[in-house]
């Protein structure tokens, strides 16, 4: 078969709604594509943790820590279904994390601004978990087989990181003026980059086509952040709080709340390593590879005793398995 | 010593002991008994496991439907002693590759041969099999530290954040 004709035949799996599986023929672009954007996705997953992060010791209540705790062990986990997918398509888990702490590799912009006050943790949840959920819900969609899962697992789980950022906002919002005031404050810092999260405009988005042609996209950067700004105004508003967006207004003829314009120089500015916390996110990963050092080479020295000795560990079931009735 | 994520090892994740062994995605580790630990840690955050396995990647033979049409499985592969494999099959894209199969064999393609003629009324667009002694596999022994400790995790359902009913009381008032 010539190329031409697998692309043709590859083409018309997509169109059919068949995923296409590790293993399965694909264009070398389609692979590139998706190793680009599952290993950004991952990068995200894992540099996401540290803004809030930051407030898990200075959570006001045992509860409040439990439930940022569990979230953000949640992003690691969901950081690592992402790599997993990404190695499916033959990239390696050592040149995708040397990408990342070399500052070669992207990840999303908006975890590169600060967290400044405990209001920020309850807004990220609400809008940039938000976001990022509308973003997946359409990638759980995607052609390729193992992002569609990753996307499908990563959406079951989070739609109680956004659902306990909401209720902290709501919480917020009918409480004291300082706390309102808090609030407020932290929408305002996080609304923007909220929206460049769903990326350029279709117009400007150079990969956009191909990756909707090929269905690892089923819908544009424009019309998810549409989705995404009317999902949210009217519960905002209904909140008492606002939008930094003195253009903002509701379109009668189309029924969508329309957005003044985005700074998009300050996007390029921060996806190009100079936004608020670029530097200090990258130092933060390195450290903490750095840290755990010691522990790959102690377990990497238990490895090679059990190599040498036998097994240390404890006994595990031989034998027929349990439950292994198909 | 070289600074490396180790070698690669497929998980399986048993929900529930009335339902099949399904493939969920893969973990690095040093040895078994860490693949299975992270394995824990990466895939069992939420309710409900019951049971983990694990195999290195490189005893594990996947098959899509596609490269079987184009590279029909060879009866013999490489042939060594009788040993049983399970066959995981995922019938289409909204299904798990879960446990179709267990049967015995000289190798894992001579498994997938097997299953493939057997059972020729099953459509499956990924297989995957795996000889039996290169599972390791979690026991009832690992059920407390394994598994319990998220089922009382409720603060992770999204239902414990009564978000619609407090938006509704706001806009009546």
């Amino acid at each position: 078969m010539t190329d031409e004709a697998r692309l043709e035949a590859f083409e018309a799996r997509i169109a059919r709604g068949e995923k296409i599986e590790p293993g399965d023929w694909m264009p070398e672009q389609y692979r590139k594509q998706l190793i680009r954007m599952i290993s950004q996705h991952a990068h995200s997953e894992i540099v996401g943790m540290l803004p809030e992060g930051a407030w898990i010791t200075r959570a006001p209540t045992l509860r409040r820590k439990l439930v940022l705790l569990a979230k953000v062990q949640d992003e690691a986990g969901h950081g690592q279904y992402l790599y997993h997918a990404a190695e499916t398509l033959g990239a390696t888990r050592e040149q995708m994390l040397d990408d990342l702490l070399s500052s070669r590799a992207k990840y999303s912009s908006v975890f590169n601004y600060p967290t400044l006050s405990w209001a920020d943790i309850g807004v990220i949840g609400w809008l940039v978990d938000g976001a990022a959920i509308i973003n997946q819900t359409m990638l759980a969609k995607s052609s390729y087989g193992p992002y569609s899962r990753a996307m499908l697992r990563i959406c079951a789980e989070e739609t109680f990181h956004k659902k306990q950022g909401q209720e902290m906002v709501i919480l917020l919002s009918q409480g004291t003026p300082k706390q309102r005031a808090m609030v407020q404050n932290a929408i305002n810092r996080w609304w923007w980059p909220t929206l460049m999260m769903f990326g350029p405009h279709d117009s400007e988005s150079k990969n956009s086509a191909e990756l909707m042609r090929w269905g690892v996209k089923t819908r544009s950067n424009d019309e998810l952040r549409q989705v995404f700004v009317n999902q949210l105004i009217p519960d905002l508003h209904a909140l008492g709080l606002s939008v930094p967006d003195p253009q903002l207004r509701f379109d009668e003829e189309t029924g969508n709340w329309l957005i003044g314009p985005i700074d998009w120089d300050e996007f390029w500015r921060v996806v190009k390593g100079n936004g608020p916390c670029n530097a200090e996110r990258l130092e933060a990963r390195r450290q903490a590879h750095e840290d755990g050092r010691w522990v790959r080479e102690a377990l990497a020295a238990y490895a090679e005793k059990q190599k040498t000795e036998g097994p240390q560990g404890p006994q595990r079931p031989q034998g027929p398995c349990e439950f292994a009735r198909p | 010593m070289p600074d490396t994520q180790w070698p690669r090892f497929e998980v399986f994740l048993i929900e529930d002991e009335r339902k099949p062994a399904e493939h969920v995605g893969s973990v690095h580790a040093p040895d078994p008994e860490m693949a299975l630990l992270n394995a824990r840690d990466v895939f069992v955050r939420r309710p409900h496991c019951e049971g983990l396995w694990v195999a290195a990647s490189g005893h594990v033979l996947f098959r899509t439907a596609e490269e079987l049409a184009r590279d029909p499985v060879s009866q013999n592969g490489h042939p060594g002693e009788e040993r049983r494999y399970l066959v995981f099959g995922k019938p289409n894209h909204r299904e798990p590759l879960a446990l179709a199969a267990c049967l015995s064999a000289q190798s894992p393609e001579e498994a997938l041969a097997q299953a493939l003629k057997e059972s020729s009324a099953i459509e499956s667009v990924l297989w995957a099999v795996v000889s039996e002694a290169e599972l390791t596999r979690s026991d009832r022994n690992d059920r407390v530290s394994f598994f319990e400790p998220a089922a009382t995790k409720n603060y992770k359902l999204h239902a414990e954040y009564p978000t619609a009913r407090l938006m509704k009381e706001i806009r009546q008032k």
